[in-house]
């Protein structure tokens, strides 16, 4: 058994790629389905003569209630899955286990950082379709150019926050100071948004981008310079947390 | 030599867990590093390991790191590998081919051979640290980093464990931490004690028994033994003569040497009829505590 395929059995025997996919799918299902629905819903709710109008759901709404969930919960379910895989030297036990063996700090991180970035990706990819799918059939098509770029750009973003998570792993040990840390940084993030000079270079932008791109608000090329941005971040923080670990002391 | 340590010093703040260790490991010794709890037997083997790094002097070594395999003290393995999964990682990992059979093999010196397909996380203290040990020694390694490897084993994991480190003797070397000092003495060559980060002894076995205990001898008359006491009550070289019977007698003597020259004369001086002469085994729990004493003494 090569360290390849130890990540493929952590990710399917811990049931993380199921809870990942599960969790993107069912949002897949019911974001187009709650936008389709939700005049009803709310009028239903409603009495006593109180009037409310609703305009009609766009695809736009179907894709966007998707996405509003998939991004805000996602982050939460994809930091903890993800520091779960990270977590090196979260157990000393197993710690010494791996680094007495993998001389290489990066030996050790590639595989895992790769294996559950392509599980979260793989997830994504599926709910998005999921979405997209239900969408076209209850409330109308979409653009597929639009969905495919937008697609891209939040995976992008998902690499990004896992580097994020890789980061905060080398940097603190313990699992939950992990999580909290990664979190940490993920939600201070779009705080630099407003900041107008900067906010084209935030990597969280590229969150927004299907949304934008769906509404016609933004073009491809708007999020070009937070995607290079986010890349060199990506490989930067990958490098940074292999120099720390190999640093690091194991108690 | 295959590994030296060179004034080996850690320093957390102002305490010094190492304190100017210059340990010498040579090439297929099994070396005991002995010391109570807190000595810093787990910081020197940690920073040999590479695991932690020393803040002053270094290490030499004729091997490479990657010929280094570690065992810790409180092993832990992924709970949802199998015994057998864990054994081809391990392997895997360490850079050595092995066969089907031969991991099998592993499994059962392991006393694991039934156990080869259950997960990990169901194994009891005693087979994760005997597995533990499987995967340690699964890559032939040059030198093998033992930490208190018997510390959850029963008896007779343990006899299994000190056996397995006696085999290895002819093709590695081996350092092997505890605090069990019965285990260093069955299957150690060499001793190094450790007692507040300070290496107070190192060397072959059997010379620092020597150094280091007052022998025993028990001696059975065919006479009565109230004159032997007496004589042996003023001796030079007796530190304590013990009544064992009417006709036998226990003496502590100062040195081996002294007891071994004067023992006879006096029997042949005092006409005394011997039935026999009996050398008792030397103890590694005197002499550690006689060390470790002479030790708090000088410091005091």
């Amino acid at each position: 058994m090569n360290i390849w395929k130890l990540e493929l059995l952590r990710l399917i025997r811990t049931q993380r790629f199921v809870v990942l996919l599960a969790f993107f799918i069912l949002f897949g299902f019911i974001g187009p389905l709650t936008a389709k629905y939700l005049p009803q819903i709310l009028g239903s709710s409603i009495s006593g003569g109180v009037k409310v109008l609703i305009p009609n759901p766009t695809p736009l709404d179907g894709i966007s209630q998707y996405l509003k969930n998939a991004l805000q919960l996602g982050i939460v379910v994809v930091v903890i899955v993800s520091a779960y895989s990270l977590a090196i030297d979260a157990k000393a036990g197993i710690s010494i286990f791996y680094r007495t063996r993998i001389i290489q700090p990066l030996t050790l991180l590639l595989p895992r950082f790769i294996v559950i970035t392509i599980a979260v990706l793989i997830a994504f990819i599926i709910g998005t379709l999921t979405a997209t799918y239900e969408t076209v059939t209850l409330l109308g098509s979409v653009l597929a150019k639009d969905i495919s770029i937008g697609t891209f750009y939040i995976c992008l973003y998902w690499i990004f926050c896992i580097s994020v998570v890789l980061l905060a792993t080398s940097l603190v040990r313990g699992l939950l100071a992990s999580v909290g840390l990664s979190l940490g940084i993920l939600i201070f993030l779009p705080i630099l948004e407003s900041f107008s000079a900067i906010k084209q270079w935030t990597p969280t932008i590229l969150s927004e981008s299907m949304t934008s791109l769906l509404a016609h608000q933004q073009t491809a090329s708007y999020y070009f310079q937070s995607a290079i941005l986010a890349s060199i971040l990506i490989i930067c923080f990958v490098l940074l947390s292999a120099i720390l670990i190999i640093n690091r002391e194991i108690e | 030599m295959i590994l030296e340590t060179h004034d080996l010093t850690k320093r957390y703040g102002s305490h010094f867990a190492l304190h100017n260790v210059n340990l010498q490991i040579s090439d297929r010794s099994i070396y005991g590093l002995v010391g109570p709890n807190g000595a810093g037997k787990t910081t020197l083997l940690s920073i040999i390991a590479g695991l932690r790094k020393q803040t002053s002097g270094n290490i030499s070594q004729t091997i490479q790191r990657k010929e280094i395999a570690v065992c810790p003290d409180v092993p832990e393995f992924e709970r949802w590998l199998t015994a057998y999964e864990v054994l081809e990682l391990s392997a895997n990992l360490m850079g050595v081919a092995k066969t089907k059979i031969e991991i099998e093999n592993y499994l059962a010196d392991a006393g694991l051979a039934e156990s080869k397909d259950r997960k990990v996380g169901e194994f009891s203290r005693g087979m994760t640290q005997r597995l533990a040990l499987a995967s340690t020694i699964i890559g032939n390694p040059k030198l093998v980093i033992l930490d208190e490897p018997c510390s959850a084993l029963d008896p007779s994991g343990r006899a299994e464990v000190l056996d397995t480190i006696s085999r290895m003797k002819d093709h590695t070397t081996v350092i092997f931490s505890t605090h069990i000092l019965a285990d260093v003495q069955r299957v150690c060559n060499y001793i190094g004690v450790l007692n507040k980060g300070e290496l107070l002894h190192q060397g072959d076995l059997n010379s620092f028994l020597n150094e280091n205990t007052n022998p025993i001898w028990n001696i059975t008359l065919n006479d009565s033994i109230e004159q032997f006491m007496e004589k042996l009550n003023q001796a030079h070289w007796v530190i304590k003569a013990e009544a064992l019977s009417q006709n036998k007698v226990q003496i502590t003597g100062t040195s081996s040497d002294e007891v071994e020259i004067n023992l006879i004369h006096l029997l042949s001086n005092l006409n005394l009829h011997i039935i026999s002469i009996e050398p008792i085994d030397s103890d590694l729990e005197h002499a550690f505590l006689n060390l470790t004493q002479k030790e708090t003494t000088q410091i005091k």
